[in-house]
């Protein structure tokens, strides 16, 4: 099983190489929302597939048995699991909050009463204000109900 | 004592092994690219570092130091492969939890606080 191990090490120096281009992205980009970008996403990247290539390591260990292996399998799925869900959310909720603070320049809610002036509004040339959406849900009180 | 990453894997395997200090040159080629992955992360970490220290708002910090956990739980999952205990993933498991709960608060926090009021610049 020794092809199995150095494919989960090869696997594994792939996820490296790729959290170390986030962090020299980290480094080089311009400005704030260019490095979330960057450091974000290869950080979910990087981290999912270092975790692949520990659990084809595990597979592929031969002095384990198969419970042993089940469990170390299990514990990193369940780590990659929740890095790739989590960490997009983290990257969305921080990007969030530093333009609602105001570090997005012209586009910042604070200049928001600027916005609603232009012809199309904030969501583009067919502006919710122009055509407003038509409520068709019918609503438990009226009649007609379930029974 | 001389403690070299072929001890490591000796101590972790049998908890009375003694030799410690075997030369760098034994390892065979998996424990090779697991020691080239560790110092690939570290030296991720100390990148992000570099960006924590620099970053001219707070958000850049706040982001280095997210990145730097994530890369924490990496480590210890590479450093639990090297030594031969598989509890480390367990460590590694928790401690990614308390990175995403701890950044979500800090963020939470500046819904009621200005975390920028003590910055000269933005």
């Amino acid at each position: 099983m020794m092809m199995l191990q150095i494919t989960g090490g090869i696997v594994l120096l792939l996820g490296t190489v790729i959290c170390l281009i986030g962090g020299l992205g980290l480094l080089r980009l311009p400005n704030f929302f260019a490095r979330t970008h960057g450091g974000s996403i290869t950080d979910t990247l990087g981290a999912g597939l270092a975790i692949l290539g520990m659990v084809l390591y595990t597979l592929g260990m031969e002095d384990l048995t198969t419970l042993e292996q089940f469990l170390v399998i299990a514990k990193l799925i369940s780590i990659a699991v929740f890095i790739l869900v989590t960490s997009p959310i983290s990257g969305h909720a921080l990007t969030r909050a530093a333009f609602e603070a105001g570090l997005g320049g012209e586009g910042s809610p604070a200049n928001l009463q600027e916005i609603e002036t232009i012809s199309h509004g904030v969501y583009g040339p067919a502006s919710l204000q122009e055509n407003p959406i038509e409520e068709t849900v019918a609503s438990p009180l009226q009649e007609g109900s379930h029974d | 004592m001389k403690l070299s990453i072929s001890g490591l894997i000796a101590a972790g395997s049998s908890p009375d092994a003694t030799e410690v200090g075997a030369s760098i040159t034994s390892l065979s080629i998996n424990e090779m690219m697991l020691l080239a992955a560790c110092f690939g992360i570290l030296f991720t970490m100390t990148l992000a570092l570099v960006r924590a220290v620099l970053g001219p708002t707070v958000y850049d910090r706040i982001l280095a130091v997210n990145m730097f956990g994530t890369k924490t739980v990496l480590f210890i999952g590479v450093v639990g492969f090297l030594s031969n205990r598989p509890a480390f993933l367990d460590i590694a498991l928790v401690y990614a939890l308390m990175n995403f709960i701890s950044i979500i608060a800090v963020l939470r926090f500046s819904d009621f606080a200005d975390l920028s009021e003590n910055e000269v610049s933005k």
